[in-house]
């Protein structure tokens, strides 16, 4: 048998890469470089310990996806990311509201089409208005305007 | 009525069959069964603090592209390699945004405070903790691609060829790979002489 592994036989044995069958036997005979394979292995495996602590609750975990695919409107995004689409899906639904409401109610509609006034009612309007003896500013030219009445019989018969 | 456990197929490609079928116990069995490594992968990338919302993430992309794997990885192999390309984006993410790409190691929270207590003495404990120590700085010395390699063969306790198809290279690439990452933190470590 050897007497010791060369390093670079050690370290394939310490990463679990496949080795010599003369190898493993000198391993398994040999303290001193058994001993330098299982320090390198010791020290992983520990550190894999420290992660083991790490480790979430896996139900917790798995309930928390099946939430979410169970909610296809819950967008799955972790805290510190897509906040800004967030805030601009906002704005622009509201801005799309806005558009909606101006284009349902706010646009100035057309100034409604009065109907023609006959002229017979404004000329009756007219009449009636200097007929009214308390519309102010006439009271001075009453006497001398004549009154429908007057107007019309002197239409009707100029002579008098 | 949901089946049981135990009525569920121990293939995980029948399983992804019949949540393709939109069975969500099937998907939920599956989930159970990778969760574990999913966070170990997403672990090594994010750190602590991100490595549940990754693992998490990685499983609903997962699920929303279900019909996309093709069943020539083992399907654990294609969650891996999801889980993976997610973490890079968020690191992308991270750089992009001017964060500090912070390594996985160093997110605020001292991981080997949470160590649990193997060794009884608390000199031995302090030592302990201590190799641990080292051991994780000597890893973040490591060249990128030995130190993916390296954790995700000691850590996510991935086989070679797992990790070869996730990363796409070469199974003699991860071998030589993880031998150069293994001698090299021997002799940072002081067990190379």
């Amino acid at each position: 048998m050897r007497r010791h592994l060369t390093e670079d036989e050690i370290t394939t044995a310490a990463a679990g890469l496949a080795s010599q069958a003369e190898v493993d036997e000198h391993l398994a005979a040999c303290m001193t470089c058994s001993r330098s394979v299982d320090e390198f292995r010791r020290l992983v495996s520990e550190r894999r310990a420290s992660l083991e602590a790490e480790m979430p609750d896996w139900g917790a975990q798995r309930r928390r996806i099946l939430v979410q695919l169970g909610e296809p409107w819950a967008e799955v995004v972790p805290l510190h990311r897509g906040r800004w689409r967030r805030t601009l899906l906002a704005v622009a639904a509201v801005v799309l509201a806005a558009v909606g409401v101006w284009l349902q109610f706010g646009r100035q509609a057309p100034a409604p089409v009065k109907p023609a006034v006959p002229v017979e009612q404004i000329l009756a309007e007219v009449d009636a208005t200097l007929a009214d003896d308390q519309v102010p500013g006439f009271e001075a030219l009453s006497p001398m305007v004549p009154t429908a009445d007057e107007m019309e019989s002197m239409m009707t018969n100029p002579a008098s | 009525m949901t089946p049981a456990r135990d009525d569920l197929p121990q293939d995980d490609g029948l399983l992804w069959r019949r949540a393709c079928d939109g069975e969500e116990t099937a998907f939920g069995e599956l989930v159970r069964r990778h969760q574990r490594r999913v966070w170990l992968v997403c672990r090594q990338y994010v750190g602590g603090d991100e490595a549940d919302s990754a693992a998490q993430d990685t499983f609903l992309k997962a699920f929303r592209r279900l019909d996309s794997f093709d069943g020539r990885a083992q399907f654990g192999t294609w969650l891996v390699r999801i889980a993976i390309n997610t973490c890079v984006d968020r690191l992308r993410r991270r750089k992009r945004w001017g964060q500090r790409v912070e390594s996985s190691e160093n997110d605020g929270d001292d991981p080997l405070a949470r160590m649990p207590d193997g060794a009884a003495d608390p000199e031995e404990r302090a030592m302990q903790r201590q190799a641990i120590a080292r051991l994780v700085t000597c890893e973040e010395g490591l060249p990128g691609r030995q130190r993916e390699i390296f954790r995700l063969r000691f850590y996510a306790e991935m086989e070679l060829d797992e990790i070869a198809d996730s990363l796409g290279v070469h199974v003699g690439t991860v071998k030589t790979q993880l031998h150069r990452a293994v001698h090299r933190l021997r002799r940072e470590l002081g067990e190379i002489r």
